[in-house]
């Protein structure tokens, strides 16, 4: 189809070429590894600063220490789940788009999503009613807003039948339109400034046990179907008239997929604000050491990505003491490396 | 109007003729519009009286120095923005192309909303300079991603790099914005929408010489563009140094955006509705037909749009960015329904 | 393969597992079984319920306008975001030298570092409706959170009864509002009357200026005309600084400007002069532009009203009002 930015089908032997069991169980396990690493430190780095021993005390329970309990119980450990489980959805997403499009540029910040996420939020909280615990109800707002969006998207892009990259079009002019009625929003209500400043670049400052409550439930369904579209997703990548020919309903498939990036990213960014780029780059990685093969490249892609995001929220906490940058600068600076490395054309 | 009549007389054939005078007249209405209506709105006697250097002073005043320079930079930001969007899309081959997409205008925003919140002492004159700067800053990433990744041939891909960086540069303009003061904030917020509240002839002054060189320089890019439009290969094989007029090319657009975000900020959706419209209106991808056409458009279009941000909500005013966003986006959205497919050529 | 999703979902479900035990553990400073004779209870802007143990003493601010209620009260805060609340903190209309041993919070005013706050041992922590409401529910661990609107004086007025009640300092609180009202009323008196100000933000695009929802229009208005009004009055923040036409300017015609500028701004009076525009107001014309801090006039707190109010009078009439009146 297009020039750059394609890749080939998967190859049906997993077990020849470049991308052999071992090479790939080494690189998951390096993963699983890498993730715990990140944890830990999320959890013992900080403004305040603990001990190993102080940590380990909080965790096992026997600390005495009420503001060492709070700091690592209340603020780090849930903050670090959040960033990991939202980190493993967006990487999804990212894997799920690129499949459907076929190009490894795809990225859920294109669909539409993060605009309508961005703009129900600052709708609820200039214009939602007091009294309302904020924290509870703005992601379950977000969400819809986030949805909506994404199949707004859709629809415009779709024209007796979808053209994959017709949507991403649709999806940035949708994106364009949301972010300005989003900044009339906050022309004419000067109370949402605060909200529009910290939604449009995504934080995860504050995330806590109630925001961890919403997550993981739409995480876990949402990652689950994720990890089982991967045949799908492989099929799909042969191309259309292939896959049809080997009986895939080939636009029932992407839409299902589509609907499952939408539901992932939405979810993701509800709960964190418009984090970017980390869809974008985590299949990239993961891609470098799975190869395409879905059934591999997703599991790997959500290992990635929450490596990428608890490594971004912990690298913006600790790096720039006491200026704490929101995560969402940090992904930022990922994506902006990532786009240096994509100027000196070393894509496969 | 002085543009206006000078583009007339570069058009071809009868519909051609037909279409821009009916734009020009458009434009005509909704300028004499724009100079009567606000406080106080003027009968026509009333703004014939001043125009001839009568009339009270108030009314004079708020004519000549408000009314007049902001009508005048709106019709010129109008007309440049779309011959930039033009020129991008004829020589990208790309019905999104435009200022927003090539991250030209979030180049331009980032250093100049760096200039205001931290209080650089930079004179207005220098300003364009400075967004251009940033403007080409921000092309260059993009573009040298696109060579980057040897997708001169896709165009969706434009796309999904452009709306990266531009991702990525709005990023750093919301972080410089909240590093800044709570005051600063508001005002940047506006400038990023794109506004031309408060235009006095000293932001005119500081756009026109760019425009008076950029825009006759668009029009006449109009056969080099035709001839990129063709693909590569047949642009090359007629003789024309293909990579290196479309890098002229996009300079151009550069100089054409830069003044306008300079004094007006990012307005949004004229370069990349204009066209559109002129193409449907015209029927032609002709780009020295399309270029004066989508020219008038743009400025119908801003002068509009300019219309609405003062009138609607008076006495406040909304940025005019605002409003070419809210209305351009989605006839943007029905008019490319079609043409999204095409995208996959 | 199928091994590498089972190690992934197992993985998944012992997180979820473990995030479900640890909700159970929060504890929140508002569970309060016993006491019930010292306990306190207020409503803040944000209509929810706040309950404290007992008068807060420790108390961390997350803005200037409560550094200003607390300088009122005489009660130090703990804490407070590094910049410009800590500047503000430090001025002798303040506290002064005092500030120095106020401990800084990282981050930024938007997301100040929860961790700081933690270390800081708050019984209270006070923030802005708008712009703090998300940390309500990470902070419930650490301490009650106070949400106060910033606008109109009458709006610093409730807050400082409030954060009074809160901290067990009422009387100190009735004084400050009764020396502010009393400040009002004198002015309101004296004054002449005859002259229409602007408060405008430094900017010759659009002008933003302060309407009557603001801190300086509101008081502004009640000692003499101030013809800006406001668009929206509900929402937090309602409509404090506007937008207006600058035809609409004109019209009106303003006699004195105040122009609302940051410390390090100091091009902007000269700025209107040369704008042939603006140099035809009267106020312009008669040379009455003047530069005022934007801290002080966008501050939000009852000390910072009466403040604003001796500059704005002494600039305006001075021949009536040559000294600061006597608050």
């Amino acid at each position: 189809m297009n020039g750059a930015g394609s890749r080939s089908a998967p190859s049906a032997t997993a077990e020849t070429g470049p991308w052999a069991g071992d090479r790939f169980r080494l690189a998951f396990l390096a993963a699983v590894a890498l993730l715990a690493g990140l944890f830990v430190a999320a959890v013992a780095l900080g403004s305040l600063t603990l001990s190993p021993g102080d940590v380990l005390d909080v965790l096992t329970g026997r600390s005495d220490n009420a503001l060492h309990d709070i700091v690592v119980m209340d603020l780090r450990l849930p903050r670090a789940l959040v960033a990991m489980v939202a980190g493993a959805m967006l990487g999804l997403s990212g894997a799920l788009l690129q499949s459907i499009t076929r190009n490894s540029l795809a990225a859920p910040e294109l669909t539409g999503v993060s605009a309508g996420v961005i703009l129900l939020s600052v709708l609820w909280l200039a214009y939602g009613p007091a009294g309302v615990r904020t924290g509870r109800i703005v992601p379950l707002v977000a969400v819809l807003g986030g949805v909506a969006a994404g199949l707004v998207a859709y629809g415009i892009s779709r024209r007796g039948h979808s053209d994959p990259l017709r949507l991403l079009l649709a999806g940035v002019l949708v994106s364009a339109v949301l972010q300005s009625a989003t900044s009339m929003v906050v022309l004419v209500n000067q109370g949402a400034t605060g909200g529009v400043l910290i939604w449009t670049i995504g934080s995860l400052n504050g995330r806590v046990w109630s925001d961890w409550a919403l997550l993981w439930p739409w995480a876990g369904v949402t990652v689950l179907l994720a990890l089982l579209s991967a045949g799908r997703a492989n099929l799909l990548q042969l191309g259309d008239d292939v896959a049809a020919g080997l009986g895939v309903r080939v636009e029932r498939s992407r839409i299902v997929l589509l609907i499952v990036a939408v539901l992932l990213t939405a979810g993701a960014l509800a709960v964190v604000g418009a984090i970017a780029f980390i869809g974008l780059i985590a299949p990239h990685i993961a891609r470098q050491l799975a190869g395409d093969d879905a059934r591999r490249l997703f599991p790997l892609t959500a290992l990635v990505g929450a490596s990428l995001l608890l490594g971004a929220d912990v690298a913006a906490r600790v790096v720039t003491e006491p200026i704490e940058l929101p995560t969402g600068v940090a992904t930022s600076i990922l994506g902006a490396l990532f786009f240096l490395y994509l100027l000196r054309g070393q894509r496969r | 109007m002085a543009v206006a009549t000078g583009q007339r007389r570069s058009l071809r054939g009868r519909s051609g003729r037909a279409t821009a005078a009916a734009l020009a007249l458009v434009l005509l209405g909704l300028s004499f519009v724009s100079l009567l209506v606000g406080y106080p709105t003027l009968s026509p006697a009333g703004l014939g009286e001043i125009l001839v250097g009568g009339g009270d002073e108030l009314p004079r005043l708020v004519v000549t120095e408000l009314r007049l320079p902001r009508l005048a930079l709106g019709v010129m930001a109008g007309a440049a923005l779309a011959g930039a969007g033009v020129l991008m899309q004829d020589s990208l081959r790309n019905p999104l192309a435009g200022p927003e997409l090539l991250g030209l205008s979030s180049g331009a925003v980032t250093v100049v909303a760096a200039l205001t919140v931290f209080e650089l002492s930079v004179p207005l004159v220098l300003y364009p300079w400075f967004a251009l700067a940033g403007g080409a800053a921000g092309s260059a990433l993009v573009l040298g991603a696109m060579a980057g990744t040897r997708g001169w041939n896709s165009p969706a891909l434009l796309i999904l790099v452009g709306a990266a960086v531009a991702a990525l540069l709005g990023a750093a303009v919301v972080a410089i914005v909240r590093l800044g003061s709570p005051n600063d904030q508001q005002l940047v917020l506006s400038f990023l929408l794109g506004s031309v509240g408060g235009t006095t002839w000293v932001d005119v002054r500081v756009a026109a010489p760019w425009l008076a060189v950029g825009l006759p320089l668009a029009l006449v890019a109009g056969r080099p563009v035709n001839l990129l439009q063709l693909g590569e290969e047949v642009a090359e094989s007629m003789g024309l140094a293909a990579a290196r007029t479309r890098v002229l090319v996009l300079v151009l657009s550069a100089a054409l955006v830069a003044p306008v975000v300079a004094v007006a900020g990012a307005i949004g959706f004229v370069s990349l509705l204009a066209p559109h419209v002129a193409r449907r209106l015209l029927r032609t991808p002709d780009a020295r037909r399309v270029l004066p056409a989508a020219m008038l458009v743009g400025a119908v279009l801003l002068v509009g749009a300019d219309l609405v941000a003062r009138q609607l909500l008076a006495p406040r005013e909304l940025p005019v960015g605002v409003w070419t966003t809210l209305i351009g986006g989605p006839v943007l959205l029905v008019m490319l329904r079609r043409q999204l497919g095409g995208a996959n050529r | 393969m199928r091994a590498g999703m089972a190690v992934t979902a197992v993985s998944l479900l012992l997180l979820m597992a473990c995030g479900d035990d640890d909700d159970e553990t929060a504890t929140g400073a508002t569970d309060d079984s016993g006491s019930a004779a010292e306990e306190i209870s207020v409503t803040d802007y944000t209509d929810v319920e706040v309950t404290l143990d007992g008068p807060a003493e420790r108390v961390v601010c997350l803005h200037a306008a409560c550094v200003d209620a607390m300088a009122e009260l005489g009660i130090t805060p703990v804490a407070l975001p590094a910049g410009t609340d800590a500047d503000v903190a430090a001025r002798e209309e303040y506290f002064g030298d005092g500030a120095r041993d106020i401990a800084r919070l990282g981050g930024d005013f938007f997301e100040p570092d929860l961790e700081d706050i933690a270390a800081a041992g708050p019984d209270l922590v006070i923030g802005a409706a708008c712009f703090h409401d998300a940390l309500r529910d990470a902070l419930e661990p650490i301490a009650p959170l106070l949400l106060l609107d910033l606008g109109e004086y009458t709006l610093a007025v409730d807050n400082l009864r409030l954060i009074g009640e809160t901290t067990g300092r009422e009387d100190e609180a009735e004084a400050a509002v009764e020396n502010l009202q009393a400040k009002i009323d004198a002015y309101a008196e004296a004054s002449p009357g005859d002259l229409v100000p602007l408060d405008i933000y430094p900017t010759t695009e659009a002008p933003l200026i302060d309407s009557t929802s603001s801190q300086g229009g509101s008081l502004l208005g009640e000692v003499g005309p101030f013809p800006w009004p406001a668009f929206d009055g509900d929402s937090c923040l309602g409509g404090g600084q506007v937008t207006y036409s600058l035809e609409q300017v004109l019209q009106v015609n303003p006699d004195v400007m105040f122009v609302i500028t940051n410390p390090s701004g100091d091009r902007s009076v000269a700025d209107f002069e040369s704008n042939p525009v603006w140099s035809q107001l009267d106020a312009v014309a008669n040379g009455q532009v003047y530069e005022v801090d934007s801290t002080t006039w966008s501050l939000g707190g009852t000390r910072s009203a009466g403040l604003v109010l001796d500059e704005a009078m002494t600039l305006m009439y001075p021949e009536v009002f040559p000294e600061p009146l006597d608050g």
